[in-house]
């Protein structure tokens, strides 16, 4: 019971062994106390015979929202070429607030050789609503086949298609992923 | 026994008491997990979600103003008073009846309640109200200004609005006494308005090809058609034998050119410090406590008191409004808006007028921009904000989401003031009739008509009247004694 009350961050650790030491004497103070527990357990578990009022549900209520994203987004081009992977920088897509993406490219092959010195573009669509983003992203290389992509923003919640687009030696190559903000 | 043993007894009692608290405390998630019993949850009200109250965490408090930091002065005190003597300033104009306040009237909700606003001659659109505008990422209803201090000085130089000039702006700063100590307290000292060699009166760059400029040439047309007389001076062009006179220059930028650039330079420099005092003291016009606030808060405090701060018909309107009336798609955060552009074709909207994609057409060649020479900081968040707006627009007719805080106090609404009430609001979007016609890029979600009865929508509007606060302090509504 002691290792409990420590546990749950009643009872410090050291106060432990010495109420251990104590409850032989205090056995009877300890046995009172547990039927008045179980007395109040068994009315909160099944109600007892008096009505009770039921605890009420509470939630987070987060002020920002949007999706986390701790782990890169993976999607392979669309003829194959490429495989493609992408973050938000910060771990978090929010809503309606601006944001950077972490993009890395490399061959679909077994050498996963990385891509360097591309362009890569982002856009966004949804398409419940027709309409893209009210941005035009623009990609910054960092070497080694990774890109940062400055400029995003997604305005609204809901359905968004993320299209990847990598241009190498002038043919584009796209890789399609999807968020439901 | 023992005493010691009643002591432990009692300890003993103590800690499990104390257990026991710790556990009642805890109260069961609807998710079946449990939640601490510390301020961290909402409370769930009875016929509401867990995800329909974790979704209102974003529209409520309101935040403080986000900092500018092109301008330096937004939150200079000075520089507010300043603001609100030049916002009930009527000299600042060419009749010398109209200030910002004439459209932006403190006591209709800093709003005209005319369908298009009405200055030296008639706009376009509607009068936005100013509630939280410190908070709006672009202005006018087509964002053709990227702060709140550049677009303060828009209206003042429009032929349409004001039709002044930065020159008789800046002249009546300096011949007032309180004005000019208040601007030179804050500022520094004035340009020499007294010698008008070198600041000549009514001098202006004039913009070429500007919108304002084009519609106010249209009205002189037509008043000269109407009176049958030959057009003004406020043409842009004239004839001569009924050959167009393709060198004619305005009198105001005329007599600009006329000065040294350094004068016009430091004449802009003062114009542009009455800006940015008229958005220091409009960055004071708050609401954030609305009865939705107060409910909000009741979540988060677990405070029935609160909860009643909106009745039954609210509460349903607040569920519809976050769920099958799908409001929110547009206007969610804290001020129920985007603060971005859509087509909602709303009726009788003039084709004409083509919104967002002519607001960044002027906000690319805007001379106040943020990105410019009046600017307080070049390359912060003002270069990341206009750096990726899109060079590729499309054709739809887009206008700025409008925020709905006093909503029920700012009629009539859409961007060229076509409905009303919010009941005419409520059934355009759920009926879509009179839609203005499509242009191929119009918000495709708008398309369908909503299944609302007459039941919901009274609830919406209901809701809807619940984002009222207009409780700002009386003394930011007039002219300072």
């Amino acid at each position: 019971m002691t290792d409990s009350l420590v546990s749950m961050g009643c009872l410090p650790r050291n106060h432990a062994a010495r109420l251990r030491r104590r409850l032989g004497v205090g056995a009877l103070g300890v046995v009172v106390t547990l039927v008045l527990i179980g007395a109040s357990c068994a009315d909160a578990a099944s109600g007892g015979a008096a009505p009770t009022v039921p605890a009420p549900a509470v939630v987070e209520l987060p002020a920002r929202p949007g999706l986390a994203l701790s782990e890169p987004r993976a999607a392979v081009t669309r003829d194959g070429l490429y495989r493609m992977t992408w973050r938000p920088s910060e771990g978090f897509v929010p809503i309606n607030e601006p944001f950077e993406l972490e993009v890395t490219v490399a061959r679909n092959d077994e050498t996963r050789a990385p891509i360097a010195d591309a362009e890569v573009v982002v856009t966004c669509e949804m398409p419940a609503h027709g309409h893209g983003m009210l941005r035009e992203p623009r990609s910054e290389v960092l070497g080694e086949g990774r890109y940062r992509v400055r400029g995003m923003l997604l305005h609204m919640g809901g359905h968004w298609t993320v299209a990847v687009t990598v241009l190498v030696d002038g043919v584009a190559s796209t890789a399609d992923d999807a968020l439901d903000l | 026994m023992d005493p010691r043993t009643h002591v432990t007894v009692g300890r003993c009692a103590l800690v499990a008491l104390a257990a026991l608290g710790v556990a009642c405390g805890r109260e069961r998630a609807v998710d079946g997990t449990t939640t601490p019993a510390a301020p961290s949850g909402a409370l769930v009200p009875e016929g509401f979600t867990a995800e329909e109250v974790r979704a209102l965490g974003a529209y409520s408090p309101v935040p403080a103003a986000p900092l500018d930091p092109t301008n330096r002065y937004a939150d200079d005190p000075g520089a507010a008073r300043l603001g609100q003597h030049l916002f009930f300033d009527e000299r600042l104009s060419k009749t010398g009846a109209m200030s910002c306040a004439t459209c932006h009237d403190p006591a209709r909700s800093f709003t005209d309640h005319d369908p298009v606003a009405t200055g030296v001659l008639p706009l376009e659109r509607n009068t936005p109200a100013l509630w939280n505008v410190a908070h709006q990422r672009w202005f006018f209803w087509d964002g053709r200004a990227d702060s709140l201090w550049a677009q303060a000085l828009v209206p003042f130089e429009s032929p349409l609005e004001h039709a002044f000039t930065r020159s008789e702006v800046v002249r009546v700063i300096h011949d007032d006494p309180t004005l000019r100590a208040l601007y030179e307290a804050t500022f520094g000292p004035l340009p020499d308005m007294h010698d008008r060699r070198r600041f000549p009166a009514w001098s202006r760059p004039v913009p070429a090809d500007d919108h304002a400029h084009v519609l106010a040439a249209q009205h002189a047309a037509e008043a000269a058609a109407r009176a049958s007389e030959r057009p003004s001076a406020t043409h842009q062009h004239h004839t001569v034998d009924g050959v167009a006179v393709n060198d004619w220059v305005h009198p105001h930028q005329r007599a600009w050119d006329w000065m040294h650039p350094m004068d016009q330079a430091a004449l802009t420099r003062a114009f542009v410090n009455a800006g940015k005092a008229l958005a220091a003291y409009q960055r004071k016009i708050v609401s954030r406590r609305a009865p939705f606030d107060v409910f909000v808060e009741g979540l988060r405090e677990r405070d029935p008191a609160k909860l009643a701060a909106l009745d039954a018909s609210q509460q349903r309107g607040l569920r519809l409004f976050i769920g099958r009336a799908q409001c929110f798609n547009c206007h969610h955060g804290p001020h129920f808006s985007d603060l971005e552009f859509h087509e909602t074709r709303a009726p009788g909207a003039p084709l004409s007028d083509p919104g967002r994609a002519r607001g960044l057409e002027a906000l690319r060649r805007f001379e106040f921009a943020g990105t410019g020479e009046w600017s307080d900081d070049r390359e912060g968040p003002a270069r990341d904000k206009l750096d990726y707006l899109p060079v590729h627009t499309h054709a739809g007719r887009e206008f700025k989401t409008p925020t709905l805080r006093n909503v029920a106090r700012t009629a009539p609404y859409m961007h060229n003031g076509a409905l009303a009430t919010l009941e005419d609001v409520l059934d355009f979007y759920a009926d879509r009739v009179n839609v203005a016609p499509d242009s191929g890029s119009g918000e495709r979600i708008l398309a369908q008509p909503l299944d609302l009865s007459a039941e919901d929508r009274a609830d919406l509007v209901a809701f809807l009247r619940a984002l009222t606060d207009e409780a700002l302090d009386p003394a930011l509504c007039a002219a300072p004694r």
